[in-house]
């Protein structure tokens, strides 16, 4: 899968450049995910405005990867479609996943700005 | 002219006939190697005698016998059909050297074109019987599939809620349900469970997907949920009682460690509701199941939205219960998505806001009567169109216990 990645500052901003994150997808985002994490990366950014479509591996994927973190640092996900953020709603990820609009904000929110 | 054709096969004939069986043997393939000589000898002259009465008398009776025979013998033996469309290739590579030698000008032309057309028919029959061949395999097929997935349809109808007349006898509750799996099998799955005297268990399962991989899972939960598989009711040898009903919440924590997305890589979304009906009380929790509505007596309506995500989060979020009074009346109705998310011809959703204020308006009929309206209510928005999804609907209503004189 293509899984651009980039720093801002202390950030590791991950950008899916994929429609959809599911069953042929999710193993290798979960790997990709957990190397960082385990490179020391402790503030994510994860923007899915590339993504339309999450089957139940790639909400597995995500989850695993914010557990992962958790407790060490900080997952934040944006730039959410609006097919994805009603399957968020439907699942009740909206109250797992700290959401922020744009990839700007999500940084900002991670630095301590905001 | 024609005599002298004529001559020609009558005079090669056995010598050809016996050096295609030789070529067929040494190098027409695994099967034709398999075969012994003198059989490949008896089908090349037969050929050769078929082949004169077409080229000399433009007789092909022979030719069309030979090749039924030809399919019979090869193709159904499981020889492949390149193998046996060259096979005859090479006589095309015997006889026209000879013929070129042997004549001239339009005799020439025509016994090539005879020749010609004798092995574009051997060819285009063979292409033919091979292609009906594989099609009667491929029905054949189908239709063990076919049984198969009844048989599997009825296994599945066999994990709902028995007839009435079968079911244990439920004081103080009407059930109803409907099951329309949008294939012959589903991801859908509910049923009740007798917990012990007075509280009975009710769930409702959607795996996401159409056909036999979700219906599998189904068929696994279903199990699962038995009272004697220890996840809804918890022995408790040497105590009084010895055993415990396990709370929604906690048979929802249990799936979700049982069945971790990793497993199944499907959606997978559960209410399991409890029912006290000494005490007239429900409990349940909800993996991320659309919300139940509760329309009580009075005409009031609302909806049970307390619980969790979907199985297989691994805890991420709690599976949180609530508990309410169940009345006289009351009713309560567990459903899929499949029952408001589908299309009319015009490519609008039913939806869920839809799907409450039908509900909302059935107050006042018997549960059975509220599934026939809401079923009724659906197919006619859908006009017809087959649903896109399983449609799943069990209604519970609570009623007045009466005492018999």
């Amino acid at each position: 899968m293509q899984l651009h990645n980039s720093m801002m500052a202390d950030v590791l901003i991950v950008w899916p450049l994929e429609k959809r994150i599911d069953a042929s997808t999710a193993t290798e985002f979960k790997q990709k995910m957990s190397e960082w994490i385990d490179a020391g990366n402790r503030k994510i950014v994860l923007n899915l405005s590339e993504v339309d479509f999450i089957d139940s591996s790639g909400l597995g994927a995500i989850v695993s990867s914010l557990k992962k973190i958790s407790g060490e640092g900080d997952l934040v996900i944006c730039a959410v479609r609006e097919t994805v953020m009603s399957l968020f709603r439907l699942t009740r990820m909206n109250r797992v996943f700290d959401i922020l609009p744009s990839e700007d904000e999500a940084v900002r929110k991670l630095s301590g700005q905001l | 002219m024609t005599q002298t054709l004529t001559e020609i096969l009558q005079k090669h004939n056995e010598r050809i006939a016996r050096q295609w069986a030789v070529i067929l043997h040494e190098e027409g393939g695994v099967h034709y190697a398999g075969r012994p000589l003198n059989e490949l000898i008896g089908t090349t002259s037969q050929a050769g005698k078929a082949y004169f009465a077409a080229i000399v008398h433009g007789d092909f009776s022979k030719v069309d016998a030979f090749i039924e025979r030809i399919c019979k013998l090869r193709l159904e033996g499981g020889f492949s059909l390149s193998e046996v469309q060259k096979a005859f290739e090479i006589y095309r590579t015997l006889l026209v050297p000879i013929l070129v030698r042997e004549l001239t000008d339009d005799a020439l032309l025509s016994a090539l074109e005879g020749l010609n057309a004798c092995l574009s028919r051997t060819i285009f029959a063979f292409s033919d019987y091979f292609l009906n061949m594989a099609n009667a395999q491929l029905i054949e097929k189908q239709r063990k599939l076919d049984e198969d997935l009844q048989a599997a349809a009825g296994i599945q109808q066999s994990l709902l809620p028995q007839k009435l007349e079968k079911r244990p006898k439920i004081e103080a509750l009407d059930i109803a349900w409907k099951f329309k799996p949008c294939e012959t099998i589903g991801g859908d799955i509910f049923n009740v469970i007798r917990l012990d005297e007075d509280h009975l268990g009710f769930y409702m399962i959607d795996v996401s997907g159409h056909g036999v991989p979700p219906a599998l899972v189904t068929f696994s939960i279903s199990q699962t949920l038995q009272p004697h598989m220890g996840y809804t009711i918890r022995r408790r040898p040497g105590l009084s009682p010895d055993y415990d009903i396990v709370s929604p919440g906690d048979v929802l924590k249990a799936l979700d460690s049982e069945y971790p997305w990793e497993r199944f890589e499907k959606f997978l979304t559960i209410i399991y509701l409890i029912v006290d009906v000494r005490n007239g009380r429900l409990i349940y929790s909800n993996a991320a199941h659309p919300p139940p509505p509760l329309l009580r007596a009075d005409g009031s309506f609302e909806l049970l939205e307390k619980g969790g995500t979907i199985i297989g989060m691994d805890g991420i979020l709690p599976f949180e219960e609530e508990e309410k009074p169940f009345s006289p009346g009351d009713k309560i109705l567990l459903y899929t998505d499949g029952v408001f998310e589908f299309t009319d011809d015009k490519g609008e959703l039913f939806g869920e806001e839809r799907f409450h204020s039908l509900v909302r308006n059935l107050k006042g009929l018997t549960i059975e009567k509220v599934l026939d309206e809401i079923v009724l209510s659906i197919e006619n928005f859908a006009q017809g169109a087959k649903f896109q999804d399983d449609v799943s609907l069990m209604g519970i209503e609570f009623k007045e216990r009466t005492m018999f004189a």
